[in-house]
C-alpha cells in the first residue's frame, strides 16, 4: 500500500459547500487528525472517504492510478466508526462479530484473542442493548481489529471511554500505524496522542485550509 | 462532427449556458405555440367534419389524443434525462428531469379528464376501465411518485437524482404494466369502443388537425419545461456570481 | 463460495433477528386475515358472492401485507449503523439487497403462501383454485419483495416516508396482481393456470437480476 494523495476534495450539501476544496494525503503509518470547530465538516470528510456520499466531488491518486474519491472505498479494505454503533441491539457481542467478521471476510479464530485486548472477555453472550456505553465503543472496536482493514476511518475515537478505554485506543492505534496501516480520525481541541507520525487537516467552516 | 455535438452538449450542461440558450429559445417556441394552437383549433372545431357515428362529440379526441401522446413522450424524456442526471451528474439533466414531472401529471391528467369526458355519452358512464384509460391512470400514479419523491427529501440536489432512479424504474415497468392491463382487459372482455376506428376511416382534415394540435403541445411543452427550468436554475444557483449580476440588473 | 458465505451468514443473522422480535412477525399475517375478514363484512356472506372475488381479495390483501412489512428490509439496519458497515465492506451492496429480500420473502412473503389453504376457506375459493393460488402466491410475493426493495431503498432515508412508499410501489405491483389472480381464475374456469403462472415465473427472473442491483443503487443515492 502506498500514500493516498486525495485531491480537490469537495461536498456540497443544498448547495452550500460543506467545506471548501481540500488537498491531503494518506501515508502508511501515519495518522491524518481532522480538527476544527462543530460544524466544521470533519464527520463529513471522513463520510466521503468511506465512500457513504454519493455527491462527493474529488479524486484519489493512488499507485500512479486516478480515480474518483467516491470509488476510493472500493479499492482498499477500510474499516468505519462512526457515531451509530454498526451493530444490532437484539444480537449478543459474539453473534454480532461473527457476522461482522463474515462480511469483512475476516478471521474467526481471532474473535477470542480481539474479546481479550479490548476487555470484553466474559460479555461475549450479553445482548448488544444490554452494554454500557464504553462497551459498545469497545464492541465496535473489536470489529475494526477483526478487520483486515487498511485504513481505518475513526469519528470521536475518545467519546464515552474511560481512562482505560482512552488508553486502549491509544495502544490500538499504535499498533496499527506501526504495522504501516493508514488512520484517519476527527476530535474537538487537543489529541491526547503523541506521535512521531501525525498530520493535521484544519478545516475553518467552510474554508478549509491545506494539509 | 461527433467532438462538436460533444462539445455542445457539455455546454449545455452548464447551467449559465442554459439559462442563455433557452431565454433566446422560448420566444420562438411560444410564437409557435400560439400559432400552431390557433391553427389547430381552427382546424379541429370548424374544418374537420363530423363523425357519422359520433357526433360532434368526438372532437374532443383533438385534445385527448395529444395530451395521451404528451402523457408517455414526456415520462420517457424525464426517464432518459433522469440517466443522463444520474450517469453523467449533470445538475441542468436534474433539472430537466423533475421540471417534466408536473408537467407530464398536467397532459395525463387532461387525458384522463377528456377520456371521461368523451366516454360519457359514448359508454353512458363517466368512467370505463378500458385497457386506455386504467394504464393512463397507473401512469398519473408515476407521475404522482416522483414528485412525491421529490417533494419528500430535504436536499434538492439528492432528492432530483432519487427522483430521477425512480423515473428510471417506472420506464422499464411502463411497458409491463400497459400490456398486463390491456391482456386484462381483453381478459375481462371491457369496453372495445375505440377511438379511431382504424386510419384508413378518418378524413384526411381530421389527421392533418390532429398533427396540428400535437405539434402545439409539443411547442407548450417546450416553453412550460424551459421556463422551468429557468426557474430552478436561478432559485439553486442564487449564490452564483453571474445569477447575482443578473438580479442587479 | 466466499460470497454465498456472506449470504448465508445475512440471511442467518436476519432470521435471528425475526425471531427475537417476533412479536412484530406475526403482524403482516394478522393484517392478512383481518383484511380478508373484513370482506365478508362489507359486501355480504354470500358464498356465490364471496367465490366469485376471492382471488382478487387474496391477492390484493397479499398486495398490502407485504407494502405494509416492507419498511422491515433497511430501516433497522440504516438507524444502527450496520448498513455503514456493509456499504465499507467489500462484498458488493446488490448482493446484500438480495440477502435482505430474501430474509424478507422468508418471514413475510412465505407464511403468505402457507396461509393460503385458509383464506381460500375463508373466501369459499372454489376447490380447483386452491392449488393455483398457492403456486402464483409462492412465484409472486418474492416478486413483491423485490420490487419493493427499490421502493424502500428510495424512501428509508425518509422519516415518514409509509405512504409515500405505497404511492411508489403499488402500481409497480399491478402486473402481479392481474398475473396472480388471472391464474386462479383460469383454474376455477376450468382451463389451465400456466399460462400466467409462466408469466409470473418470469416477471420474478427479470425482479430478480434487476431489482438488487437498482435497490443497491437507490441505497447509495437516498442514503448520501
Amino acid at each position: 500500500m502506498t500514500t493516498c494523495h486525495f485531491r480537490q476534495i469537495r461536498y456540497e450539501r443544498d448547495d452550500e459547500p460543506v467545506f471548501g476544496t481540500l488537498e491531503f494525503s494518506l501515508q502508511p503509518g501515519h495518522m491524518l487528525v481532522v480538527e476544527g470547530p462543530n460544524g466544521s465538516g470533519k464527520t463529513t470528510l471522513l463520510r466521503v472517504v468511506a465512500g457513504f456520499l454519493d455527491m462527493a466531488e474529488g479524486h484519489v491518486e493512488v499507485e500512479g492510478r486516478t480515480l474518483p474519491v467516491r470509488d476510493f472505498h472500493e479499492t482498499l479494505p477500510l474499516a468505519y466508526a462512526g457515531h451509530k454503533p454498526g451493530f444490532k441491539d437484539d444480537l449478543t457481542v459474539l453473534e454480532n462479530l461473527r457476522f461482522l467478521v463474515a462480511l469483512h471476510e475476516g478471521d474467526t479464530r481471532r474473535i477470542g484473542a480481539v474479546l481479550q485486548r479490548v476487555g470484553l472477555w466474559g460479555w461475549e453472550d450479553n445482548l448488544g442493548r444490554a452494554l454500557s456505553a464504553g462497551q459498545r465503543k469497545r464492541l465496535a472496536l473489536a470489529a475494526m481489529l477483526l478487520h483486515p482493514a487498511k485504513l481505518w476511518l475513526m469519528d470521536e475515537p475518545f467519546a464515552n471511554l474511560d481512562g482505560q478505554g482512552i488508553a486502549l485506543v491509544n495502544a490500538l492505534m499504535r499498533e496499527h500505524l506501526q504495522q504501516d496501516g493508514m488512520l484517519m480520525t476527527t476530535s474537538h481541541g487537543t489529541f491526547p496522542l503523541e506521535h512521531a507520525h501525525m498530520d493535521i487537516l484544519r478545516l475553518d467552516g467552510g474554508k478549509g485550509d491545506r494539509a | 462532427m461527433w467532438k462538436t455535438l460533444k462539445r455542445w452538449f457539455h455546454q449545455l450542461g452548464s447551467p449559465r449556458t442554459f439559462y442563455r440558450f433557452s431565454g433566446a429559445l422560448i420566444p420562438w417556441l411560444f410564437v409557435a405555440m400560439v400559432i400552431t394552437l390557433a391553427w389547430g383549433l381552427y382546424q379541429s372545431l370548424l374544418v374537420a367534419p363530423t363523425d357519422y357515428q359520433q357526433g360532434e362529440s368526438y372532437r374532443i379526441l383533438y385534445v385527448h389524443v395529444p395530451s395521451a401522446w404528451m402523457g408517455l413522450f414526456i415520462y420517457v424524456l424525464m426517464a432518459v434525462s433522469g440517466l443522463i442526471a444520474l450517469v453523467w451528474r449533470m445538475k441542468v439533466a436534474e433539472m430537466v428531469a423533475i421540471a417534466c414531472a408536473p408537467i407530464g401529471a398536467a397532459y395525463t391528467f387532461v387525458t384522463l379528464v377528456t377520456g371521461s369526458l368523451w366516454g360519457k355519452p359514448m359508454w353512458g358512464t363517466w368512467w370505463e376501465w378500458d385497457a386506455r384509460l386504467t394504464s393512463e391512470l397507473f401512469l398519473l400514479f408515476l407521475y404522482l411518485g416522483v414528485m412525491g419523491l421529490y417533494a419528500a427529501i430535504e436536499d434538492r440536489r439528492k432528492a432530483a437524482r432519487a427522483a430521477a432512479l425512480l423515473a428510471l424504474v417506472g420506464v422499464v415497468n411502463l411497458p409491463i404494466i400497459h400490456y398486463s392491463v390491456v391482456w386484462w382487459n381483453t381478459l375481462h372482455q371491457g369496453a372495445t369502443v375505440k377511438l379511431f376506428s382504424g386510419e384508413s376511416h378518418m378524413h384526411p382534415s381530421m389527421l392533418k388537425a390532429l398533427l396540428i394540435m400535437t405539434a402545439a403541445t409539443k411547442f407548450h411543452f417546450g416553453v412550460a419545461l424551459l421556463q422551468s427550468v429557468r426557474a430552478r436554475i436561478l432559485q439553486q444557483e442564487s449564490k452564483a456570481s453571474w445569477v447575482q449580476e443578473l438580479v442587479d440588473d | 463460495m466466499n460470497l454465498l458465505h456472506i449470504l448465508w451468514s445475512l440471511i442467518q443473522r436476519d432470521l435471528r433477528l425475526a425471531w427475537r422480535s417476533r412479536g412484530e412477525l406475526l403482524n403482516p399475517v394478522f393484517f392478512l386475515i383481518l383484511v380478508i375478514a373484513l370482506f365478508p363484512l362489507g359486501v355480504g356472506p354470500e358464498g356465490k358472492l364471496l367465490a366469485r372475488i376471492a382471488s382478487g381479495t387474496v391477492w390484493v390483501a397479499a398486495l398490502l401485507a407485504t407494502m405494509l412489512s416492507l419498511d422491515l428490509i433497511f430501516r433497522s439496519d440504516v438507524e444502527d449503523g450496520s448498513m455503514e458497515q456493509m456499504f465499507v465492506s467489500q462484498t458488493p451492496l446488490s448482493w446484500i439487497v438480495l440477502g435482505k429480500v430474501i430474509t424478507h420473502w422468508l418471514v413475510t412473503g412465505l407464511p403468505l403462501v402457507l396461509l393460503a389453504p385458509l383464506l381460500a376457506i375463508l373466501m369459499h375459493l372454489p376447490q380447483p383454485g386452491l392449488w393455483a393460488l398457492i403456486q402464483s402466491l409462492a412465484l409472486g410475493t418474492p416478486v413483491l419483495s423485490l420490487i419493493g426493495s427499490v421502493g424502500v431503498a428510495l424512501t428509508v432515508g425518509i422519516r415518514k416516508g409509509g405512504m409515500l412508499l405505497s404511492l411508489l410501489v403499488l402500481p409497480l405491483y399491478v402486473p402481479v396482481l392481474i398475473f396472480g389472480t388471472a391464474a386462479v381464475e383460469n383454474a376455477i374456469a376450468g382451463m389451465s393456470p400456466a399460462g400466467p403462472l409462466l408469466i409470473l415465473a418470469a416477471m420474478l427472473l427479470f425482479a430478480l437480476t434487476l431489482a438488487p442491483l437498482t435497490a443497491a443503487w437507490a441505497l447509495k443515492v437516498s442514503l448520501s
